[in-house]
């Protein structure tokens, strides 16, 4: 039972998946389920009529006479969909849009909207297409042929396969963010609220997880339901290896999340014609304009202003501060500290709307972060005085911040001084 | 005498402390959690509670019934008890995992996953610190688990104008809402 739903990647609305592409794919499985009715109608009255040849043996389990696996082998079914005893190519691509039921085609038609739709924030329609045809029929396949079943001429059939290989396509292309989930409650302004949770546990835990240990079960006699779970998971891994092998080919960096990042890095200029370092910092600037919630690229950004502090003017070091928000800053509060650090010991100012936005929980986080190095409690003084100085409107802010100097105070001569800088430059 | 002296032999309080200090003190500052935003807590760490709880019955489920096949060459008495071993060792683990999602989360992060989802924490009243081992397991289990099924924390979480319900009362905390969450 999944109760919170995914309805997409933790994205900018500019990026949120779109709903043709779903639409699309939810047409052909209602096709697909149009022109095999009559089989699927015609299979079962066939099916019923067999019921006689079932006979129990000394357990009391039902199994089949010779004369009734004969029958099985004409069932009107196999002529569309695969069987382990009779399968080829090209049922076993048709079988990912036959559905048995109704409700069958309704479930899967709600698996294929959410898996085709949030795949659209990475991928165009006809790579999602491919991956659910060629991942659902991995699927179907080896799950046909490592069944233990009752007859060989049992027909498997279902999309579920393919929504497993988009699944596993969402899973390898937004493994390193987050995903939003739809999550209910009763708020002041009475919106709508999504969650945010980490894609490659959380994913893993709500869909993969549990099919994981019901797929076991379908390696014995005696299944618990008439589920497919080993296409399931077999569709899952072929959709994670066909990505992966996309990715490969597209050269798609990991720390791009959208299909707007990577179409800007792709016509990124290589030419040697602009300062290497400040063409990167342009690049993870404008990438993060396009989506800014991308934490990969801000680590980058961290990376570089913190590598090369001097290298950057007052406006270049506010531009990238502003992306380092309060949930970056709890989030990769290590990585934050550290470009504080190496600044502060340049002996240049933080920017002064950063520190302004800032609350103060962040503040302390921070300075928890680098009083854990010695050395570096020099920087923490400055980190608080410099916030200090850049809230001077009083209220329980500036109590609890001259709060804190006054403690911090006590301790500040017995720590090093900062190493002697070169150049000092002013801050924002 | 010598226990009497050790007590007195403080550690040297440093700039760690003083951090951890002044957070405390924030979290004292911030404004206590409203109703809806706890009752959405509870509706999230079910929801997520759940999950664990079933794949841990899934588990052991697919283990109970491949249990004939696994143990094939065993002698027919071990079946029936390796299946209630199996049981106890389903209930255990549930009861592990409860412990560890209410008690273990609210001990060492200061609430259980949801409040931290949302940007809640549960602190002392009176310090603003995390509550020690004995009153968050008195307000996980006697105060959550038996007040709350009595609907006495909903009813009492109503009533009071600091919205603390009678286990956050008995274990003299206070539930805050630190950041915007989510």
């Amino acid at each position: 039972m999944i109760l919170l739903v995914p309805i997409s990647p933790e994205v900018p609305k500019a990026h949120i998946p779109m709903l043709w592409p779903a639409l699309m794919l939810l047409l052909l499985l209602g096709l697909g389920f149009l022109l095999g009715f009559e089989y699927v109608q015609t299979d079962f009255e066939y099916v019923h009529s067999l019921k006689s040849f079932f006979v129990e043996d000394e357990s009391g389990t039902p199994k089949l006479t010779e004369e009734a696996q004969a029958l099985l082998k004409k069932r009107p079914l196999l002529s569309i969909a695969p069987a382990k005893g009779d399968w080829d190519l090209a049922r076993l691509i048709y079988a990912n849009f036959l559905h048995g039921s109704l409700p069958h085609l309704a479930l899967n038609w709600i698996g294929v909207f959410a898996g085709a739709r949030i795949c659209t924030t990475f991928i165009p329609f006809l790579c999602t297409l491919s991956i659910f045809i060629l991942g659902g029929s991995i699927g179907l396949l080896v799950s046909m042929l490592l069944s233990a079943e009752t007859s060989a001429y049992i027909p498997h059939i279902g999309a579920s396969g393919g929504i497993f290989a988009l699944m596993g396509t969402y899973y390898v292309y937004n493994f390193r963010y987050r995903t939003r989930y739809f999550f209910w409650f009763p708020s002041r302004n009475g919106a709508n609220r999504t969650i945010g949770l980490k894609t490659s546990w959380f994913f893993f835990l709500d869909v993969i997880l549990l099919e994981l240990v019901l797929s076991t079960l379908q390696f014995l006699p005696d299944r618990i339901d008439s589920v497919d779970h080993l296409a399931h998971v077999m569709g899952f891994a072929s959709g994670v290896v066909l990505a992966l092998t996309l990715r490969f080919f597209q050269k798609w960096p990991s720390f791009l999340q959208t299909r707007s990042e990577f179409l800007y890095w792709i016509q990124i200029d290589r030419a040697q014609d602009e300062d290497l370092l400040q063409k990167a910092f342009r690049c993870w600037c404008e990438i993060l304009s396009i989506n800014p919630y991308n934490d990969q690229v801000k680590l980058h950004l961290c990376r570089l202003l913190e590598r090369h502090p001097k290298l950057w003017d007052s406006a270049q070091r506010e531009r990238g501060f502003a992306y380092f928000s309060p949930t970056f800053v709890r989030l990769q509060t290590d990585a934050c500290a550290r470009v504080i650090c190496a600044l502060i010991q340049n002996q240049i100012s933080l920017p002064t709307p950063w520190l302004i936005a800032m609350p103060y929980d962040s503040i302390i986080r921070l300075a928890q972060s680098i009083a854990r190095i010695p050395e570096q409690q020099a920087a923490l003084f400055e980190l608080v005085q410099g916030y200090r100085r850049a809230h001077p409107e009083g209220g329980n802010t500036e109590r609890k911040l001259e709060l804190l100097m006054a403690k911090l105070s006590t301790f500040k001569s017995s720590t090093p001084p900062p190493p002697p800088t070169q150049s000092t430059q002013s801050g924002a | 005498m010598g226990a009497h002296e050790t007590s007195h032999r403080r550690r040297k309080r440093s700039i760690a402390d003083t951090l951890v200090e002044a957070e405390h003190e924030h979290y004292l500052d911030c404004p206590n959690a409203d109703i809806p935003i706890r009752s959405a807590c509870i509706l999230l760490d079910v929801i997520l509670f759940s999950l664990a709880s079933s794949g841990i019955h899934h588990l052991v489920e697919t283990l109970k019934n491949s249990l004939p096949v696994l143990i094939g060459t065993l002698s027919q008495p071990a079946e029936p008890l390796l299946i209630l071993g199996l049981s106890y060792a389903a209930w255990l683990l549930k009861t592990l995992a409860l412990f560890m999602y209410f008690v273990w989360c609210t001990l060492r992060f200061g609430g259980s996953p949801a409040k931290l989802l949302m940007g809640l924490r549960v602190v002392d009243a009176d310090t603003g610190e995390r509550l020690d081992y004995v009153r968050a397991l008195l307000r996980e289990t006697l105060g959550k688990g038996l007040f709350g099924l009595l609907l006495i924390n909903p009813i009492t979480s109503l009533i009071r104008s600091d919205r603390r319900g009678l286990h956050d009362l008995m274990s003299r905390s206070v539930v805050k809402k630190v950041r915007g969450g989510m």
